[in-house]
């Protein structure tokens, strides 16, 4: 399995036990009444499991085993893979205290750190469809 | 990898693209704000991810991966598979419009469409649920007898 392969799958499956951890916090927040204020957590839960695990996943899976490209880059361009997986979690980091701060906070000026996400998450999903599309053939 | 296969991750990676892109825009809104009708990408954001990109991609990759018969059926009866290609697509974009338009009707008929796709393609890939066989030559109704 490639380097980049074994990055993208373990740091998914950091983000499936964060995004499960809190998915409990959330169902658990009204039956130990903590703070509403942890409900800003939702939409973060939400796409560190559908992004982070879901789709990195699928990632590493797909960057080690879709057909080669060719003999010279059989696994397309490598710089391009690991761009995509920088900017896919610096994405999701930057999302996961944004979000919560700009729903608490609207006024403390954070908004930047969201639109900065959105620009590295736009990044690295069009990269992973760069990189991949040619290896998506029959043989 | 089957043609069915590679029309299915082809398509599933567009409605990625096109899922990232409206998701993009919509986490831009909540920070720095963009135009009042973002917001409605919301919908067809979650319908585009959800099943354009990751249903799409499972179901083309199954076609790939699954044990396959030997002979020139080996893929089983791709006439069910193709026609829940096209059907899923066209749910999709139908109920990620009716998303948009906030049309229920839309929406509904979208979600109708990509029940049947997926109703095509568990009768497509239901014989190939099966152990490998060892046999080299054999038809598709023998192994399914089998």
């Amino acid at each position: 399995m490639p380097k980049l392969s074994r990055w993208f799958i373990k740091t998914a499956l950091l983000y499936f036990a964060i995004g499960l951890l809190m998915g409990s916090i959330l169902l658990l927040q009204p039956l130990l009444g903590w703070s509403p204020k942890l409900l800003s957590l939702r939409p973060v839960y939400l796409h560190f499991l559908f992004i982070g695990w879901v789709t990195q996943l699928i990632m590493g899976v797909g960057y080690w085993m879709f057909p080669k490209q060719s003999k010279d880059k059989p696994r397309g361009n490598e710089w391009l893979g690991w761009a995509v997986f920088i900017l896919l979690n610096l994405g999701m980091v930057l999302r996961a205290f944004g979000e919560p701060l700009v729903m608490l906070a609207p006024d403390a000026g954070m908004g930047w750190t969201l639109a900065a996400a959105s620009t590295f998450l736009l990044l690295a999903g069009w990269g992973f469809i760069i990189n991949t599309w040619g290896r998506i053939k029959e043989r | 990898m089957p043609k069915l296969s590679v029309w299915m991750v082809r398509a599933s990676l567009c409605h990625m693209g096109i899922g990232f892109l409206l998701g993009s825009l919509v986490l831009h809104h909540k920070g720095v704000p963009i135009y009042l009708w973002t917001w409605r990408l919301l919908p067809p954001h979650i319908e585009i991810m959800i099943f354009g990109w990751v249903m799409q991609f499972v179901m083309g990759m199954a076609y790939w991966i699954l044990p396959r018969f030997s002979g020139a059926w080996r893929y089983g009866d791709l006439r069910w598979g193709w026609s829940s290609f096209i059907t899923l697509n066209f749910g999709i974009t139908l109920g990620a419009l009716g998303g948009w338009w906030s049309d229920p009707l839309m929406q509904v008929i979208g979600r109708l469409q990509v029940l049947c796709a997926v109703l095509f393609f568990i009768v497509s890939i239901w014989a190939r649920v099966k152990p490998l066989v060892s046999a080299p030559k054999s038809t598709m109704t023998e192994e399914v007898i089998l």
